[in-house]
């Protein structure tokens, strides 16, 4: 955690609300961009985006500084995405339409397939997956937390963490090797 | 390609993702929402209510009960003034708690035979027992760690 972003909470929880500004400033990209990969719906993401934030400040009391703040905040976001999901009446359950069977071995994915991963594919390829998969995704990759934080995050051991991990690269290698 | 570089390629891809900033007015509107004063949940205002009821209850039979004492001041003082007021005032409280002691086990036994009069259904203390591991139960399971209190 930045000297910047301590100096940002501590003054929060001395009572100078202007201080969640900066903070707001510091995280709003981050929690927007993973609520809009997961909702993938904009007006959703910034829904969600924004009681996040809410949220958060109010109960800025109960934060534990033993623990990132940015693992603090995504698990908040993750549980208003995941609400979302639900009164959407989008599947965030374990179905097998989540689970779809994968092959014993990885498959082999042709190198110029792989190394013309793209934004825009990889984004394409993150939104075909269940949510439980991107999630995890995102947070491992893009926002480099490890297993651990994201356990607390999404509120699963860490052992299911790093299955959703393997099982969301071996979606993304069947796709790939699908599309060629 | 081996599945090994494959994970690699997925990995940086994911990793390099540009984030994407929400509308214009998402901070604004976020900051003015932060500015207004929080409403506290039904349940705080329900534990104020009840609160409330019962310093004032406690008011006004504290009232009650001053106002009973000072307008029999004269009787009471003549009480205590006679030999042996004491030792008759301990006695009248023996005799008071007594009473309540009788009165008390009295309505214990009502309640006793009241849960054996209803068929089928078990003795108070079965239920009581029950109501107490099911809340216990219940707490154990759905308290959250202090992480992830939100």
């Amino acid at each position: 955690m930045g000297k910047t972003e301590l100096e940002l909470l501590s003054r929060c929880l001395a009572g100078d609300n202007s201080a969640f500004a900066g903070l707001l400033e510091i995280y709003q990209d981050r929690i927007y961009s993973f609520a809009l990969r997961l909702l993938k719906d904009p007006v959703g993401a910034e829904d969600a985006a924004q009681e996040t934030f809410i949220k958060a400040f109010r109960g800025l009391s109960s934060y534990n500084s033993a623990y990132p703040f940015s693992s603090w905040l995504f698990r908040i976001a993750h549980n208003s995405c995941m609400d979302a999901l639900r009164a959407g009446s989008r599947t965030v359950s374990l179905d097998d339409a989540d689970f779809p069977d994968l092959p014993d071995r990885a498959q082999g994915v042709a190198e110029s397939v792989a190394a013309s991963l793209d934004c825009e594919r990889i984004e394409a390829l993150l939104a075909s997956l269940p949510p439980i998969y991107s999630a995890a995704l995102l947070l491992a990759y893009r926002e480099d937390l490890g297993p651990a934080d994201i356990a607390r995050i999404t509120g699963v051991p860490e052992g299911t963490v790093k299955a959703r991990l393997f099982r969301g690269r071996e979606l993304i290698k069947a796709r790939l090797s699908a599309t060629v | 390609m081996d599945a090994a570089n494959t994970d690699k390629l997925i990995v940086r891809a994911i990793a390099a993702l540009p984030y994407r900033r929400p509308s214009a007015g998402f901070a604004a509107w976020v900051m003015a929402q932060v500015a207004v004063p929080h409403s506290a949940p039904w349940t705080e205002y329900l534990l104020k209510a009840a609160g409330l009821a019962v310093a004032a209850w406690s008011a006004a039979l504290t009232l009650v009960g001053a106002k009973l004492a000072y307008s029999n001041l004269p009787e009471i003082a003549a009480f205590f003034i006679q030999p042996g007021s004491v030792a008759q005032a301990v006695k009248l409280l023996t005799a008071r708690a007594a009473l309540l002691a009788l009165k008390l086990a009295a309505a214990a036994s009502f309640a006793s035979d009241l849960a054996a009069a209803a068929a089928g259904w078990p003795a108070y203390y079965e239920v009581a027992a029950a109501l107490v591991v099911c809340t216990a139960a219940m707490v154990a399971l759905f308290k959250r760690p202090a992480y992830g209190r939100i």
